[in-house]
């Protein structure tokens, strides 16, 4: 585990350049998530796997979910831009008013590649924060969507990270993508 | 939203409880086999082209002169064969339109395979076509055949084909990250094409043109779903599949988004779309639109076929209500071997046009073929959208990939019921579909009935989407009787 969490860590630094600046105290811990139920309504595609984060661990309190979207991708290139995550990460099911905070930026999760993106949005009159990931193998899609209440954008993607990279989620993908 | 050129064979990973169920019961699968004939209930083969061996998509059969042209669309190649070889002049070519003499459709003859864009499945070739006479248009050369096709996802293209073995480039409109299903109004020259504005966040919205004279294209303006537009945030609306337009005299143009999910049918005052300010802002968009029918999550808009003002039998003796406007919204499976919600045709009562409804649905019964266990996909894809007399708002003719070809009485919609089918045999050329089972290909061979047209004679044209070619068909026994015939 230590060793994926320096390896997280890397990535997250190479990705944010300014991380060196955010508050990491509290994040030294590997994020601790729980499993829950899936926690949007039904819609076009089978539902995934969602987690929880309500601990110092993450920062603050978080929801991660994840799910396969079979044939929704472009075969040969993949992710192609920042729309596209803002059109296939799932972003949409925590709120339909979210509001890019920049840029994206491509991201390799195990072998899978693809592009992630900032969001900042408001609910119940208070800021929050979202993160859209998209990744695709092949044809298949991978849509990842993170919401928090008050973490940053850095911690966020760190603990998000740190649960994708697990191999007993990196299974459960595979799996739902034909592999054995 | 469909779906990023996603190529069919390999999309098919399914659950691995289904698949272990369709594993475990081979006995119930009806796999098709070469050379076997055809099942086929009213309805009868009448001539048969192979297209080269290409995927196949969008035909359009056109009276030209004194002869039937038929100009069929294709995908791009297949990994097995990328580039197949065009007989006629012994080359390579990539997929795009195979241009056929169908005359006498008991002996098609193919005039001229016209190459498409580079690439494979979704990600090459010339998929869709539309056909208008330069004497219909406003400011069309009167000599001349205008052929609109799609090259690839990156362009709109006019040829002249007033001599169909000897295509001439008139216009390319290029610059797009994808095309699909346009509609041309051949009597005012006014075009929706489906492109991929590259500043647009959706692969597919509507570019208007007015192309009245094809050597001089002129933008109207840009259309979609308010968030889809450039700039926009939030969450983006489903793309665009396709349009189909009354023209001035109907004033309306009906949208299908969704393909097999989130489907929308959207209903446009065509004036108001035409003459409305350009500028692509949220308000600017919403403002031609009359109404939506938004659809469950499960189903898609691939075709969205108008028949208004439809004399409903039942009807005929009510006060109020004795004719009624119904669009038929044919979704499409994109999945193999039933590894989604099944994709159908559902009709829609759009009378009161701010308030349209859904009243009935038809799907082939996967039962009566045991379709799920075929291989390939199973589900509709699209209908004819020829509004000729000899059919229209009497039958409709439905691709339903391994279902092969349904004919559908609609006389009344709110009772739609199958009257005729034909489920072409494969050949040694029908390109496999496979789904994946524990991480490997398993491949069936079934027959992928794409898209289907017809034309004024009757005559019923399908085409294959796993490279079977071409069938020309006619109604027979009780189906023939409801179109008119003996």
């Amino acid at each position: 585990m230590r060793s994926a969490f320096v390896l997280l860590t890397s990535l997250c630094a190479i990705m944010t350049p300014d991380i060196g600046t955010a508050p990491r105290a509290q994040s030294l811990q590997p994020a601790q998530w729980r499993e829950i139920a899936w926690p949007f309504p039904r819609d076009a595609w089978p539902s995934g796997k969602a987690f929880t984060c309500a601990d110092k661990s993450c920062g603050g309190e978080a929801v991660l979910s994840v799910r396969v979207k079979l044939g929704f991708c472009n075969c040969d290139a993949g992710i192609r831009d920042d729309d596209e995550v803002d059109n296939v990460a799932d972003v949409d099911m925590i709120t339909p008013d979210f509001r890019p905070t920049g840029p994206g930026e491509a991201i390799k999760v195990a072998e899978f590649s693809g592009r992630i993106r900032s969001y900042d949005y408001t609910a119940n009159g208070k800021p929050r924060t979202a993160l859209g990931l998209a990744l695709a193998r092949k044809c298949d899609l991978i849509a990842i969507s993170v919401n928090s209440t008050r973490m940053d954008d850095i911690e966020l993607r760190r603990a998000a990270l740190e649960r994708l990279n697990a191999q007993d989620l990196l299974k459960w993908v595979n799996r739902q993508l034909g592999e054995k | 939203m469909i779906r990023h050129n996603a190529r069919p064979w390999l999309r098919g990973s399914v659950l691995t409880a289904a698949l272990t169920l369709f594993v475990s019961t081979p006995a119930f699968a009806q796999t098709q086999k070469i050379g076997a004939a055809p099942e086929a209930s009213n309805m009868k083969l009448v001539g048969y082209n192979d297209l080269q061996h290409r995927s196949a998509y969008q035909p359009t059969i056109h009276h030209q002169g004194d002869r039937w042209i038929a100009y069929i669309g294709h995908h791009g190649g297949t990994d097995a064969v990328p580039v197949p070889v065009n007989p006629i002049n012994g080359k390579p070519e990539f997929n795009g339109t195979s241009i056929i003499d169908v005359t006498n459709p008991a002996k098609p003859i193919y005039l001229k395979h016209l190459p498409g864009q580079e690439g494979t499945y979704e990600g090459g070739g010339g998929q869709m076509t539309r056909v208008c006479d330069g004497k219909q248009l406003p400011k069309g050369d009167p000599k001349a055949v205008y052929l609109l096709r799609t090259f690839g996802g990156a362009a709109h293209e006019i040829w002249n084909v007033v001599d169909p073995a000897n295509p001439v480039l008139v216009t390319r409109l290029e610059g797009l990250k994808d095309t699909h299903k346009n509609w041309w109004e051949c009597d005012t020259g006014i075009a929706y094409l489906v492109s991929g504005e590259p500043s647009w966040r959706t692969r597919r919205m509507t570019q208007v043109y007015d192309l009245s004279d094809p050597r001089k294209p002129v933008k109207i303006r840009d259309f979609g779903l308010p968030g889809q537009e450039p700039g926009s945030t939030g969450a983006v609306p489903t793309e665009l599949h396709g349009p189909i337009s009354t023209g001035p005299q109907g004033n309306r143009v009906f949208f299908g988004y969704g393909t097999n999910k989130g489907g929308v049918l959207q209903i446009v005052d065509r004036k108001k779309l035409l003459e409305g300010p350009a500028e692509p802002t949220a308000a600017n968009l919403k403002a031609p639109e009359i109404a939506q029918l938004p659809m469950s999550s499960l189903n898609g808009a691939h075709t969205t076929f108008p028949m208004l003002q439809m004399p409903i039998a039942e009807f005929a003796k009510d006060k109020d209500g004795q004719k009624r406007d119904v669009v038929m919204i044919v979704d499409e499976a994109l999945v193999n071997e039933c590894a989604e919600a099944r994709q159908m045709v559902w009709f829609a009562d759009i009378t009161v046009e701010n308030r349209p409804m859904m009243i009935s649905s038809y799907t082939p019964s996967e039962a009566s073929g045991k379709f799920c266990d075929r291989g390939g996909r199973f589900g509709t894809h699209s209908s004819n959208e020829s509004m000729a007399p000899i059919y229209y708002k009497k039958l409709a003719f439905i691709a339903s990939f391994n279902a092969g070809v349904r004919a559908i009485d609609i006389r009344d919609p709110y009772h739609p019921r199958e009257v005729a089918h034909f489920v072409p045999a494969i050949t040694k050329h029908t390109d496999p579909r496979c789904v994946k089972i524990d991480g490997k290909d398993r491949c069936k061979v079934a027959i992928q009935t794409n898209n289907v047209e017809t034309d004024d004679r009757g005559y019923i044209y399908i085409v294959d989407r796993a490279n079977t070619g071409l069938h020309i068909l006619k109604l027979s026994g009780a189906a023939k009787k409801i179109a008119g015939g003996p």
